[in-house]
């Protein structure tokens, strides 16, 4: 442009009017783009692809219909349709006739309705008015308008039976009229019967298809706002809060915007995000106990439940691999401005905490429960201290007379790494960790573990055995014996994984190696009775015999093995000295300190700094140890664990991806890792001792602990409490607890032994239906007294010593998983009538239970495997009426039992009894039983429950 | 590369920093007839393009620069000082035009323009730049959402406002009483002040830096050196935990800094002496009452009497003393920031029974 | 330009009155064009370049054009995402659209368990007055005369609305009191899960033949 101003111009005005029009038109584009920007969301997209996705599986579905329905049926169905429709045409006159009745009388029918209608809301009117007006009036004063009411109320009376004469009439008429078009009515519904599915779904495909003003026009941006069909989806959920610090809030989730087909049936094999949600019986679908609209996703999965983007929901990687490819896809990043982030998929159960409150078995919620168990048998709750792991057992065994027990040696050895010995082991590793492990260090941990050992020998009570020299037995029946009375359902003896065996089955020591480990006098002695050299010991009797005990005692003798990690370093007295002093200075001045070790004896300082090493790496957390009763653990309170903040975890020099899980992980795999690279004074290294957790193990106790968790949700939330719940509750942590499981099956979990055993029929019994089964006084009897109900099994109960609350919160347990009414017994009346039990004795005869039910002797001819208990303890341990559920149905009460199915179509009976009357005949066959009497019983306990047997 | 780096973050420090930008004030003013040529006003921002473009290579300085709230400030630095530089070449320029009794340019160009069209034109296009500047800004940075604000964990770092920054830097280095309530007061007081105690009639309406030395002196001090520079000091420099970073270092939370600090009295009964402290606040503080008072009334009856003399006779004696205590109050800032660099002064006067510090 | 006589300098007084009498605030320059506008057009109108327009591409009235069609377009732009703005695309209330159970749940007559979570009764009949069939229909609880809410009398077998005295049958008909029509049904149908799937997105009125709608009446 020329520079050309006119006078009296600042600017040249062709040049401004040129500008103009490009900011103009700069500003145009720009507010197209911002339009644009807001308009285009990934959400969107998504949506649009799953109509496609949906089109095809309907198309999918329809092709499906149409398959099954027969076109040769349908042709004719239609043919003869049309050929009645034709065999109408003659009687069209009649009606047409009819038809101009009916409407006639419709119209009568009206108008009569509504009088009658109008007469009811008059009488209304005028009872009420009476009513009002004749209160606190005398008898009879009002007695002529009251006569009016009466009669207003009969005309009423009378104008109804017009109104329903004419729907008489009128539905005369109507049954006359669909008596002629009956045969083409009929065939109507015929065909609509048999195409209604495929009609349905070619409406839906109908709907589905794209259309340009459902889909193009009202989807457009700006027109959006009127009925869009892509657009934001959510539930709101009163019940379930958001805690925002500073207020709770209704969660408001909208992950269903992306996840479209989440709660629908079909959707399994396709991708992420419209894949459908795994096990819809127990999660999401509206007959669930988690219905997608009163539970929502983000309670269970995190995140940030507002969001609808990918980033910003703070969907998070399972691994690395996940996280480059989400990188790469949508621009992942970590999510920083949220602090709870999704769980990874498969710790969502993690969250069943914040509503089944101190549940230590979820139903269903398998990955927690193992995590639990782990948790629980790892012992992290010791050092740890957790809300609802308050009354737990110390995992470790009792230190109080090791003198009887090990020798210093041992000791030593064992200390300075269990896995060493015993790879099944719980016991971590507490020196020799990651930053531990320089030769500087090896001193140091030397002069540590010696003056544990020492302090704990010093401390040590002494111990008499019940038999002093005690005879050796045969180790191969000590092998039978405990590879077949149950031993192995909480110990592991041979070179099994722990993650393998799991939580519950090394419930007990592992007895790996543990010839090497201790004397035969002591292993007698403890197989003989664990309570004698430990009183809180969790270890049942298993009533062996004295020579029962010496042949497993000689046999556990010759697990031999194990080599113990030999001392990385020599150190002496004068150094021993510094550590301890190094100890004292943290307390006391210099001075100080240095007096008192002065003013020990060597052996006194190895002990004082003994005590000084046990109470810093908080072995007595675990273990019993004399001096340290009320000792505080050393260990971070994780109860909150799972809603602390990302800012209180310090990640030191570490370089790892910054999210709370990985820490944990980290932390668990190696618990030294965070002192790496970090200058550090020996007393200021981390403690927490070395587990050798495997990534599995690692990936559960860390679900674990993000479940530990902030109370947030209301008591609506909470599952609904009952005394059912609550007996529930008690029972399923105590059966955890004192690992009943490990042996039992209850409630679809349990039951370990069954690995260790050729058939199921010779693991220990089912308990599901223990509650409505076996009388719960009889129960108690056996709790206190095992008997052998199966002689034949190798397994048997051992004697636990419970307290009578305990016992009876186990019947209560049983009691309220049958839904049965607790320990109260069931009054029942089994007939006298002779010829009852007679017909009785005669079926029993007949379906030959005694070929397999012991009565009083064992069959002989029967495999071990169909073996069944003896018959005669029916009346004192079975409830009557169970018995005939049980004949009636074996296999709904206890699947996989080889108890014949004598009525399988009940109630249609082979059997010819009682003129074939199928309730009758099982009935008979249960009183029958009912008069056996001489069977094994349990000893009387002296504090009974309930009445007598 | 990375010496460069080196290079750049060593001058990020607030004392090199501080000196530096005090050092180019001095320059400016001192040598403007250098300052106000075009080559170095255009250098000057050709420099800072290159280093800002230059810079964002750097992750770290892309993730301090790049932070939403920061980018306005970069386009701060760019306006202050075209717009320092601009007013000052017009001064310069009017000054040449007066030593050569020539009229000011002022006076010389038309002093009016069209309304319509040229003002409302101008306006309306200003208008629709603006729009497409802040349409485009808000589509390309997004606010983020942070998550709810926790009153259990505080962001580090905790930044004021960028107009607040220049104040969260004296709190450094004052009590709070003083750096956010009587400083921040007489920073308006003056400002109001101005009027009435500025008795140059010169420069009205035209450029001017000869005709009104002290005056534009004082003022781009406080507004160029002590407010602005600190904002950008305040948003670039500092970091997590109030520590400083140079633009390219990385934002460790971790970093440690020994802030070992010292009050007057300290130095001078427990380390000069060698004696205990006083017990009573009065007799404990009466060396640093003693050197403040001085500096507030002492100060401005000296510089009457010998440096700014002239000041005196040509103020009359109120409006001089106001003069002198506002002045003597802005210049508190840098000599206290001088102060605590050297010695690792803490308060000059600390009165912890009071809640009174200096 | 700066020395023209009749533009008043700073300071001094008001200049003399000009000998021309055109308005005195356009300056000389442009005093051809102005009074070309504003005398009579004898001037060739439509040319498409003026003398002293001297920009390239577009003549200048081309150029003012597309600025201020340009400026237009994005005001209006403007203008329509701000309307567009003030529909949110998420509204926080309950659901339009809601499972409210199986039908054997139900027994004949009027079910108000869905009255305050959602705002419709659930009617089970044996014979609709319009679709004679058996089976439900979705009253919505809103009166139709000034939008209150009714209340249920089943001892008299009528909806009651308390604000100003209209009465419904248990069909939804208005026969007493100021109401102009019938309550309106809410379309029902059944969801895929087998539950009965209510939608107040969709309403179906009496007075305009709505309720021969299939969707407003399920039949079982």
């Amino acid at each position: 442009m020329a520079d050309k101003k006119a006078v009296g111009h600042a600017y040249n005005i062709d040049f401004l009017n040129v500008i103009f029009a490009a900011s103009s038109i700069l500003l145009f584009i720009s507010t197209l783009w911002m339009v644009w920007d807001d308009y285009d969301r990934e959400w969107k997209n998504y949506q649009r692809r799953f109509v496609q996705l949906e089109t095809e599986v309907t198309r999918v579905a329809l092709e499906a219909a149409n398959a099954e329905v027969d076109p040769a049926v349908l042709e004719q169905l239609e043919a003869d349709r049309a050929t009645a429709e034709a065999a109408l045409v003659g009687q069209e006159e009649q009606l047409t006739a009819l038809e101009a009745q009916e409407a006639a009388v419709a119209i009568e029918l009206t108008v009569a309705s509504q009088i009658h209608q109008f007469a009811k809301a008059d009488y209304d009117v005028d009872k009420y008015t009476l009513e009002i007006d004749r209160e606190g009036a005398e008898e009879g004063a009002f007695a002529e308008r009251e006569a009016e009411v009466a009669a207003q109320y009969d005309e009423w009376l009378t104008l109804g039976l017009e109104a329903e004469r004419l729907t008489a009439e009128r539905d005369g008429l109507r049954g006359q009229i669909s008596e002629i078009r009956q045969g083409v009515t009929d065939l109507d519904d015929e065909i609509r019967g048999l195409t209604s599915e495929t009609t349905r779904l070619e409406e839906l495909l109908a709907d589905l298809a794209p259309s340009l003003i459902d889909d193009y026009l009202l989807n457009a941006p700006l027109i959006d706002f009127m009925a869009p069909s892509i657009t934001v989806r959510q539930v709101i959920l009163p019940n379930i809060l958001d805690d925002l610090n500073f207020i709770r809030v209704p969660k408001m989730d909208r992950c269903m915007t992306c996840h479209l087909a989440i709660d629908r049936e079909g959707y399994e094999a396709y991708p992420q995000p419209f894949a459908t949600h795994p096990n819809l019986d127990t999660y999401v679908s509206s007959g669930s106990p988690h219905p997608l609209e009163t539970t929502g996703c983000t309670v269970c999965h995190e995140g940030m439940p507002q969001s609808i983007s990918f980033r910003d929901a703070a969907h998070t990687p399972v691994s690395l691999d996940q996280e480059h490819e989400w990188v790469e896809a949508y621009g992942w990043e970590e999510p920083h401005l949220w602090d709870y982030p999704m769980l990874p998929s498969g710790m969502a159960e993690a969250s069943c905490a914040k509503c089944h409150l101190e549940e230590v078995h979820v139903p269903e919620a398998g990955v927690l429960n193992l995590a639990y168990g782990l948790y629980e048998r790892a012992g992290c709750y010791t050092c740890h201290k957790t809300a609802g792991f308050e009354e737990l057992r110390e995992p470790g065994p009792s230190l109080r007379r090791i003198g009887a027990k090990l020798t210093p040696e041992w000791v030593a050895g064992w200390i300075r790494d269990p896995r060493a010995i015993k790879q099944t082991t719980w016991m971590p590793r507490v020196w020799y960790g990651s930053n531990t492990s320089t030769p500087e260090d090896a001193r140091r941990n030397e002069a540590e573990i010696d003056a544990a050992v020492a302090y704990l020998f010093a401390a040590s009570t002494d111990f008499e055995f019940a038999v002093r020299s005690p005879r050796r037995g045969d180790a191969a029946e000590g092998q039978r014996l405990v590879e077949s009375v149950g031993c192995l359902a909480c110990h592991v003896a041979g070179d099994e994984g722990r993650l393998e065996a799991g939580p519950r089955r090394t419930f007990g020591q592992a007895l790996q190696n543990i010839g090497s480990k201790t004397t035969y006098e002591w292993v007698f002695d403890w197989v003989r009775d664990p309570q004698h050299y430990s009183e809180s010991t969790y270890m049942p009797d298993l009533r062996l015999t004295d020579d029962e005990a010496a042949d497993v005692a000689t046999y556990l003798m010759s697990l031999t093995g194990g080599t113990p990690r030999v001392a990385e370093a020599t150190y002496d007295q004068a150094y021993a000295d510094e550590v301890l002093l190094d100890y004292l200075k943290a307390i006391v001045p210099t001075a100080e300190a240095e007096a008192t070790v002065a003013a020990l004896s060597a052996e006194e300082r190895t002990v004082e700094l003994g005590e000084r090493v046990i109470g810093r790496y908080g072995c007595f957390s675990c273990h019993d140890i004399p001096g340290f009763e009320e000792t505080q653990p050393i260990g971070t309170e994780l109860s909150e664990e799972g809603t602390k903040l990302i800012t209180q975890l310090d990640f030191a020099h570490v370089e790892i991806p910054h999210t709370k899980i990985d820490w944990f992980e980290n932390k668990l795999l190696d618990p030294g890792i965070y002192d790496e690279n970090r200058v550090l004074q020996p007393l200021e290294k981390l403690r927490m001792p070395d587990y050798g957790f495997s990534e599995e193990e690692t990936h559960l106790l860390v679900t674990a602990i993000m479940s530990f968790q902030r109370e947030v949700q209301p008591t609506a939330a909470l599952v609904p409490g009952s005394a059912r719940q609550d007996a529930l509750r008690v029972g399923r942590t105590l059966t955890r607890r004192r690992n009943c499981v490990a042996c039992h099956e209850i409630e679809n979990d349990g039951g370990d032994y069954v690995t260790l055993v050729d058939d199921p029929s010779l693991a220990p019994p089912l308990l599901t239906p223990q509650g409505a089964k076996v009388k719960p006084d009889w129960n108690y009897a056996f709790f206190k007294d095992p008997i052998s109900i199966r002689p034949w099994l190798d397994v048997r109960m051992p004697t636990f010593d419970l307290e009578d609350e305990q016992w009876n919160e186990l019947l209560g347990y049983f009691a309220a998983v049958s839904e049965a009414i607790g320990p109260f017994r069931a009054h029942t009346v089994a007939s006298a009538r002779g010829d009852f039990m007679a017909t009785g004795e005669e079926l029993f005869d007949l379906l030959r239970c005694q070929q397999c039910h012991v009565l009083d002797t064992i069959p002989e001819d029967q495999p071990t495997e169909n073996l069944a208990p003896d018959l005669r303890m029916t009346p004192e341990r079975l409830q009557a009426d169970w018995v005939i559920d049980w004949i009636r149905i074996p296999q709904t009460i206890q699947p996989g039992t080889r108890m014949p199915a004598f009525w399988p179509n009940y109630p249609e009976t082979f059997y010819q009894q009682f003129d074939q009357d199928a309730e009758q005949q099982i009935r008979s066959i249960r009183d029958h039983m009912l008069t056996f009497s001489g069977g094994p019983r349990p000893e009387e306990p002296v504090v009974q429950v309930g009445d007598q047997p | 590369m990375d010496a460069i780096k080196e290079f750049f973050n060593f001058f990020a420090d607030p004392r090199v920093f501080f000196l530096l930008t005090t050092g180019a004030f001095v320059f400016a003013v001192w040598r403007r007839d250098l300052f106000v040529k075009p080559s170095v006003g255009y250098g000057l921002q050709i420099f800072l393009v290159l280093f800002f473009g230059l810079g964002l290579l750097d992750e770290n300085f892309r993730l301090i620069i790049g932070k939403p709230d920061n980018v306005p400030i970069v386009g701060l630095i760019f306006l202050l000082l075209f717009f320092t530089w601009y007013s000052m070449r017009q001064a310069v320029l009017n000054d040449q035009r007066i030593a050569n009794a020539e009229p000011v340019a002022e006076k010389v160009e038309e002093d009016r323009v069209w309304v319509w069209p040229d003002l409302v034109y101008i306006e309306l296009i200003c208008l629709v730049l603006c729009s497409v500047v802040l349409i485009v800004w808000s589509i390309v940075l997004k606010a983020p959402l942070e998550q709810p604000a926790n009153a259990a964990a505080t962001p580090n770092p905790s930044k004021a406002p960028w107009y607040f920054l220049g104040l969260q830097e004296m709190l450094v280095y004052f009590d709070p009483w003083l750096a956010g309530v009587v400083l921040p007061s007489l920073i308006i007081v003056g400002l109001m002040a101005i009027p009435y105690i500025d008795t140059n009639p010169k420069g009205n309406g035209y450029y001017t830096f000869k005709e009104r030395k002290a005056e534009i002196t004082i003022f781009l001090f406080g507004f160029v050196v002590l407010w602005s520079s600190l904002i950008v000091l305040g948003t670039f420099l500092r970091g997590p935990n109030w520590n400083f970073f140079g633009p390219f270092e990385y934002w460790d939370i971790h970093k440690l800094e020994a802030l070992t600090n010292v009050n007057l009295s300290e130095y001078i009964w427990l380390r000069g002496l060698g004696v205990g402290m006083p017990s009573h606040w009065l007799f404990r503080e009466l060396p640093g009452i003693l050197l403040v008072s001085f500096y507030v009334f002492g100060l401005p009856v000296v510089f009457a009497r010998t440096v700014f003399k002239r000041y005196y006779e040509k103020l009359g004696p109120a409006r001089f003393y106001v003069t002198a205590f506002l002045f003597l109050s802005m210049l508190s800032l840098p000599v206290k920031m001088l102060a605590r660099w050297l010695f690792n002064l803490k308060y000059v006067v600390a009165i912890g029974e009071l809640f009174f510090n200096i | 330009m700066a020395d023209e006589p009749n533009v008043p300098a700073s300071g001094t007084p008001a200049p003399k009155p000009a000998a021309k009498p055109a308005p005195p605030s356009v300056p000389p320059g442009l005093a051809g064009k102005t009074t070309s506008a504003a005398a009579a057009p004898r001037r060739p109108a439509a040319k498409k370049k003026v003398e002293d327009d001297t920009s390239p591409l577009l003549s200048r009235r081309g150029w003012i054009g597309l600025a201020w069609g340009s400026f237009t377009a994005a005001s209006a732009a403007g203008l329509a995402a701000t309307g567009r703005f003030m529909f949110p695309n998420v509204l926080n209330e309950p659901p339009q659209q809601f499972r409210i159970g199986f039908p054997d749940e139900y027994a004949p007559g009027v079910d108000e368990r869905w009255k305050d979570r959602f705002g419709v009764w659930i009617v089970r009949t044996p014979s609709d007055m319009v679709q004679e069939a058996a089976g439900f229909y979705a009253l919505l609880v809103t009166c139709t005369h000034l939008g209150c809410t009714p209340n249920w009398l089943s001892a008299e077998d009528k909806f009651k609305c308390p604000c100003h005295g209209s009465g419904f049958r248990p069909t939804g008909i208005n026969f007493e009191g100021p109401a102009p029509r019938p309550l309106e049904r809410a379309r029902i149908v059944l969801a895929e899960d087998g539950q009965i799937l209510v939608d107040k997105a969709q309403k179906f009125q009496f007075e305009l033949g709505q309720w021969a709608d299939p969707e407003s009446f399920l039949r079982v």
